[in-house]
């Protein structure tokens, strides 16, 4: 009789990987659930059920300021005759990259307001159509905004009025 | 079985298997477009094909995975472990159009360059929510793209069994990284519950398969023997064995086949040169023993493989006394010609 030596060497190695693949499924037994739970845990609740404003929102009817961007949309702060309310429309009448190319084709961008110490969302923009946002009452001179792209992290444009120059 | 390369042995068995995947992969990616035009026209066809391509390759991934251990479980599942690779294969490719066109889609528009992009474009590693996911698909694609590459039996053999199995486990690897993708990424998105329900059913599923096998495996690995007389252990009555078939015992730690042949009974070794699949749980093929995962073949006097091929395994020395039926647990070299005793 002569054993094989050579044999043997390799034999205990797939005796190891034997239980390796048990040691592997025993930790992600632990691991994937709470991965899986932690994420679930994280995602953000009924983001995509709450309305930001209203979707029917009345028209302003005084032009303060309009401006063009990239040939492919164009918004307007729009207000009352009293002054009382601001509002911004936005219209886009071509598509662009952002709102052809994303996951959600319609509504892919987000637009925020800018106030002085903080952005807030005013809402999702996208697709060939006009958006009408009502703006918060503040007291400077001018309304700030920026368009960002939620999906690639980005900030694509960012757009000022001043409420007084007309 | 040779170190030289040759392009892949198809066989009838092989061409059958591979029109089935593909068209299961053709009718499942026509269906998801269908549908998604019919309910959803707004997406782009990128689009449809990222998430079409996507759910394919995660389905297919939770197939292949399953296949060892239910192959372990029950042998009807047999066929598809000799298979296992052209779907490894396949799923890979259909991963890598989905990668490929993510990267198109969300990283060529800009004026970076795209895999720069790729890992530039989120930062938010303490973020949950807005986790960079992308990453995480990315390198889970560089572990198929290896084992896609080294799946032919030329890279097994040049990087040797021990370098390609542990290469191969991997895809736990990637497996986790998939499901983490798909958790940071799609369901932050899509935030309907059936998709979370979909895939932790397909985690539960492959932990508990892969859970019940391993256990199975080391009860095998644990079980008990009379100590030796004359250096023969008693295993099993002789009548328990089924002709061409074999029954497998752990002894000094070693797994040993006792294959019954024509009547007789023949040992050896247990693991397979090719890939150390389990020669037990094969059968007798042509008079061949045949490993269950990639028909490689050995002669059970012998353990050697027919010509012109050069595998070798050991043989042990059998026993058949009134009805019982011993072995001796210490190998002979590999390759040696042993007596096969009748059982009657």
């Amino acid at each position: 009789m002569s054993p094989s030596l050579r044999g043997s060497k390799k034999y205990a190695m797939i005796k190891i990987l034997r239980k390796r693949h048990l040691q592997i499924w025993i930790l992600w037994a632990v691991l994937l659930p709470i991965g899986i739970l932690v994420a679930w845990r994280a995602v953000p609740k009924k983001i995509t059920e709450q309305l930001l404003q209203p979707e029917q929102v009345e028209i302003l009817p005084i032009y303060i300021e309009t401006q063009a961007r990239k040939g492919e949309y164009f918004s307007t702060l729009n207000t009352n005759r009293e002054r009382s309310k601001y509002q911004l429309q936005w219209q886009i009448y071509r598509e662009s990259e952002y709102s052809s190319s994303n996951i959600y084709r319609s509504k892919s961008l987000l637009i925020y307001y800018v106030s002085k110490s903080n952005y807030e969302l005013l809402g999702r923009i996208g697709g060939k159509q006009a958006y009408y946002f009502n703006l918060p009452i503040d007291s400077s001179d001018s309304y700030s905004f920026i368009i960002y792209d939620p999906f690639r992290k980005k900030r694509i444009d960012s757009i000022s009025f001043n409420k007084i120059s007309k | 079985m040779s170190v030289g390369y040759s392009a892949v042995g198809w066989n009838r068995q092989k061409k059958i298997y591979d029109w089935l995947i593909f068209g299961f992969c053709v009718l499942y990616l026509l269906t998801f477009i269908i549908l998604t035009t019919v309910f959803n026209p707004d997406y782009t066809f990128e689009t449809v094909l990222i998430r079409s391509t996507s759910t394919l390759a995660v389905l297919l991934l939770h197939i292949i995975l399953s296949i060892g251990p239910l192959a372990r479980l029950n042998k009807k599942f047999l066929p598809l472990l000799y298979n296992r690779r052209h779907l490894g294969v396949t799923m890979f490719c259909i991963a890598g159009v989905h990668g490929v066109f993510s990267i198109m889609q969300f990283h060529t528009l800009g004026n970076v360059n795209p895999f720069v992009s790729l890992f530039t474009s989120n930062t938010n590693f303490g973020s949950i929510a807005d986790f960079p996911f992308q990453a995480l698909g990315f390198f889970a694609l560089i572990i198929l793209f290896l084992m896609a590459i080294t799946s032919h039996d030329f890279w097994l053999h040049n990087l040797s069994p021990k370098v390609w199995k542990t290469l191969h486990m991997f895809v736990y690897l990637a497996y986790f990284l998939i499901v983490m993708h798909v958790m940071v990424g799609a369901i932050q998105y899509e935030t309907h519950p059936v998709f979370v329900i979909l895939i932790s059913l397909g985690v539960v599923w492959l932990i508990t398969l892969h859970l019940i096998a391993g256990t199975k495996e080391v009860k095998k690995d644990n079980q008990k023997f009379n100590p030796a007389v004359e250096g023969f252990v008693y295993v099993s009555e002789a009548n328990e064995f089924e002709e061409g078939r074999a029954k497998i015992f752990c002894i000094d730690k070693e797994r040993i086949a006792v294959y019954k042949h024509e009547n007789k009974l023949y040992a050896i070794h247990n693991v397979c040169k090719h890939q150390g699949g389990p020669l037990g749980e094969g059968k007798i093929l042509d008079g061949c023993i045949t490993c269950p995962w990639h028909g490689y073949q050995y002669l059970p006097h012998n353990g050697q493989s027919p010509p012109p091929f050069k595998e070798k395994v050991s043989t042990y020395d059998v026993r058949v006394r009134d009805g019982k039926v011993f072995i001796n647990p210490t190998p002979y070299a590999e390759g040696t010609e042993r007596f096969g005793p009748l059982i009657n």
